[in-house]
């Protein structure tokens, strides 16, 4: 039962940055038309920036200790909005009326050429990175309906889970409440329809890749004290993101954000057991494909309306 | 009002639209038939952008439109519906009519949070309610666009299109796949539209019973040409017209 309580204790946060990771890719994939298979990589060279920034801040002696990431975190966000937009605006704008197969085919590319680019331009090597929330983990500690319980959670997760929860919050007004959200959503689902009542749908495409990058920067950011910070430090993350798009189904941007929370958890209940250990990925994907088989449209799709 | 200046889509070797030219007079409602295959739907996708154009020019109150991107069409006042239906499926009708609005409002497209922006989203419902009232699309106003008759869908996207009072309405084949009930609905909201509210319109369309009922003036095309115009009483006994339509002596 500890163990249990244990596994969600640091499978909760992790999965919402899968969560993140998943809800940037679906939303990318629902109105820009492609499956981004570089996203993680776009994001860990803005990581990589950032790092380079706190640094830099750090060497000419002009901020000290946390001040300095938290003037550079401004400076890796910003970065992957612009990477966003110039890979909308100069690769995918030009190809986007060819076939989503060859949008496919850039973002693989571009995978490349950020892992190149990581390893030209900084290094293979892997850099430790500073923690939003340092300091020693909480201890709940006691006695009680559920017998001994010690329950060990990380300090840096309350920031982690905190900021995964506004930004799921923020990201549900926006695209509820707000004229680009309806834009997003009119662009995803009718493009002819969306140019017809006014809406700018390349325009519309460079904010969704924007809004995209910089959540993969965000968990990037949050990941890297973990995974510390090297060209393939999103490669897992990027992986368990698509897995819990997929497991969301890619109809429903929020599906993304429980799937990664199921990902993240049982990824750990499996570490439970002894004789499981080394097959947690293998068992995420079997349930993958347990969900493409008998739920093809996703476990949290909404129920399909009655065709016309 | 609207000026279609010797237009011509060829792909490749063939000419789909040959030269052709009309004018649409403002507050009229002018239809553009002809038989399968005549071109009126290439003519009709170049007007609007949708589709290819390889010479010509359109003009919209004497300015030059041609090179108008697509989704500024709505901005310079030109609506639009489609053959196959444009709806945004996963939003309500409220919704799409939302979206019919929304973007016609010149706002910045970032800035716009809806809580304070009260003023907006009142006179938004009240367009809303009043476009709904005269396309008798009232009672589905919260349904989501698939779950409706095909009659009900193409009146939702008629309601779309005129929330933002555009001059002028371009409508492909309205009455396609309607059944003859459903039809008589349209033709009554289609005439209200222009006479009560001084919209123009220009439409394609494939029933004769329509284009002869509520048209102002018609075109008719054949092969890529204009062959006839007029109003429905001279078309109907132009020999030409009757000739493309029922098969002339050469082709029986």
């Amino acid at each position: 039962m500890n163990a249990l309580l244990q596994a969600i204790a640091i499978g909760v946060p992790q999965g919402a940055l899968y969560g993140l990771m998943g809800f940037g890719i679906a939303l990318i994939f629902r109105s820009a038309g492609t499956l981004n298979f570089s996203h993680g990589y776009s994001a860990m060279v803005s990581v990589l920036i950032t790092l380079s920034t706190i640094q830099w801040f750090l060497g000419m002696g002009w901020l000290e200790g946390h001040a300095a990431l938290f003037a550079a975190i401004p400076v890796g966000l910003i970065s992957g909005a612009v990477f966003g937009v110039l890979i909308d605006i100069l690769l995918m704008r030009r190809v986007k009326h060819v076939s989503p197969a060859s949008m496919l085919m850039i973002t693989l590319g571009l995978l490349l050429v950020f892992e190149g680019a990581a390893n030209l331009i900084w290094s293979p090597d892997y850099e430790s990175f500073p923690r939003i929330l340092p300091g020693a983990p909480f201890v709940f500690q006691g006695a009680g309906v559920l017998g001994e319980v010690r329950v060990i959670f990380r300090r840096n997760d309350l920031a982690v889970m905190l900021i995964a929860l506004v930004i799921s919050l923020s990201m549900a007004g926006l695209m509820k409440y707000t004229k680009i959200g309806l834009a997003i959503r009119a662009r995803g689902q009718d493009p002819i329809g969306a140019q017809a009542v006014g809406i700018n749908t390349n325009r519309v495409d460079s904010i969704v890749w924007a809004i995209a990058i910089t959540l993969a920067v965000v968990v990037g950011i949050l990941v890297a004290p973990i995974t510390r910070v090297h060209p393939t430090m999103l490669m897992n993350t990027q992986l368990l993101g698509i897995t819990a798009a997929v497991l969301g189904g890619f109809s429903s941007l929020f599906g993304a954000i429980w799937g990664g929370l199921i990902i993240g958890v049982l990824e750990r209940v499996v570490d439970i057991f002894p004789a499981l250990d080394g097959y947690e990925t293998a068992i995420i994907f079997f349930l993958i494909i347990l969900v493409l088989v008998f739920k093809p449209e996703g476990i949290f799709a909404p129920r399909q309306g009655r065709k016309a | 009002m609207l000026e279609v200046a010797n237009v011509g889509v060829r792909f490749g070797g063939l000419v789909a639209v040959d030269d052709f030219s009309m004018t649409v007079e403002q507050g009229s409602i002018h239809a553009l038939i002809g038989p399968n295959g005549a071109g009126k739907t290439t003519l009709f996708n170049s007007i609007t952008r949708i589709g290819p154009r390889t010479s010509g020019k359109v003009y919209f109150k004497g300015e030059d439109i041609t090179r108008l991107p697509d989704h500024r069409m709505i901005h310079a006042g030109i609506a639009r519906t489609f053959q196959n239906l444009q709806l945004f499926a996963r939003m309500t009708v409220y919704e799409n009519l939302y979206a019919g609005y929304a973007f016609h409002f010149k706002r910045p497209l970032l800035s716009i949070f809806a809580g304070s922006h009260r003023a907006f989203e009142e006179e938004v419902r009240k367009r809303i309610a009043n476009v709904a009232a005269r396309t008798g699309i009232r009672s589905a106003l919260f349904s989501t666009p698939q779950n409706l008759p095909y009659g009900m869908q193409k009146r939702v996207e008629i309601a779309r299109a005129i929330i933002s009072e555009p001059e002028m309405l371009l409508l492909d084949e309205p009455a396609a796949g309607l059944t003859y009930h459903e039809t008589e609905e349209l033709d009554r909201v289609i005439y209200d539209l222009s006479r009560k509210n001084g919209i123009t319109i220009l439409l394609v369309e494939h029933d004769m019973n329509m284009v002869m009922k509520i048209s102002d003036r018609i075109s008719v095309m054949s092969f890529g040409r204009k062959i006839s115009e007029g109003s429905p009483r001279e078309v109907a006994g132009d020999p030409e017209v009757i000739r493309v339509y029922l098969g002339g002596e050469e082709s029986a």
